[in-house]
């Protein structure tokens, strides 16, 4: 692990000591070798965006992320990327307690939302007109197929004629 | 379904995969696990995203607009508005790509390509070569490996 240290050193700011930096480029030439030439085109291109003075912090952050998935590509093609559904099914203990709390977020909204439609006698159509989303999106927000945005919440209060905090804790 | 139920239930249209890179930055954007998964559920709304390629230029997705990033016309990449502060941050975008709807697992893939906090009015030159060398790494991997 020491070669792989990065050293700062007072004088001379940040430096990756010389075991790392060839380590960094053998990876990087291997990389580079092994790629098809498309995929050399996009470490040539992400390349100079990392290396270019006028870019900000963002685009070389998000230059070297791109840099990096491209030399180290996956073993097969079901590798790549993550199922952001897969994500929801998660089993660590911080995801369970978030997605917890989500869960019982919309619950609670849907189920005040329907209460309070019904006591007004309105539809999902006249509730969808009153916040400018189609009736799909309103169908799906009470059977908790997808959760609301902030914005969805106010505007829902508003068009029921109750505070928000009502809806949403 | 019950208060602790799942919600965000698995249907829709397509699947919705996130490239490594897009990860990153999330994690740079967003410290906390709560505001990470605020971003994904709002970004499993492409779940629903249409089957039949929409004509126009821009529109609503549930409770989100969208539109087609103009200056890669052509290329199915788009970018999702969230309208919520999220973590602190507004102008919230989530940049997708539409990936080929014959190959399905079992269903089509829409593929995040990052996650910014959009600052200019325009995506500059250097924004706009990430999408695309995110997208040709999905096409090259993903597609071409497959076929």
């Amino acid at each position: 692990m020491s070669t792989l240290t990065t050293h700062s050193r007072m004088s001379q700011g940040p430096d990756i000591d010389r075991p790392a930096g060839a380590l960094f480029a053998k990876v990087f030439a291997e990389g580079y070798l092994e790629a098809s030439e498309s995929v050399k085109e996009v470490i040539e291109s992400m390349s100079r965006i990392v290396n270019d003075p006028a870019a900000d912090e963002d685009e070389r952050s998000a230059a070297l992320d791109t840099l990096v998935d491209a030399l180290f590509p996956p073993r097969r093609p079901e590798d790549l990327g993550v199922d952001l559904e897969s994500l929801e099914e998660g089993n660590s203990s911080p995801a369970r307690c978030v997605r917890a709390a989500m869960n019982r977020q919309e619950a609670r909204f849907a189920r005040v939302v329907r209460k309070l439609m019904k006591d007004r006698g309105m539809t999902q159509k006249e509730l969808a007109e009153k916040i400018k989303v189609g009736q799909p999106a309103v169908s799906m927000i009470l059977s908790r197929r997808c959760r609301p945005q902030q914005a969805t919440v106010k505007k829902i209060a508003k068009a029921l004629g109750v505070e928000t905090t009502m809806l949403w804790a | 379904m019950s208060e602790n139920g799942q919600g965000s239930k698995l249907t829709g249209n397509f699947r919705v995969r996130a490239v490594r890179a897009s990860f990153s930055a999330v994690r740079r954007l967003f410290p906390k696990a709560a505001d990470r998964a605020e971003i994904r559920r709002q970004a499993l709304k492409l779940r629903f995203w249409p089957e039949k390629k929409p004509a126009m230029e821009s529109g609503r997705l549930l409770d989100l607009d969208w539109d087609w990033i103009r200056a890669l016309k052509g290329l199915d990449i788009g970018e999702l508005r969230i309208a919520d502060e999220i973590g602190g941050l507004d102008n919230i975008r989530v940049v997708f790509f539409v990936g080929n709807k014959k190959v399905r697992q079992p269903l089509p893939i829409i593929w995040v390509l990052h996650v910014m906090q959009r600052k200019r009015m325009e995506f500059t030159a250097a924004d706009l070569a990430t999408f695309k060398a995110r997208r040709l790494l999905v096409i090259e991997w993903f597609y071409r490996l497959r076929s």
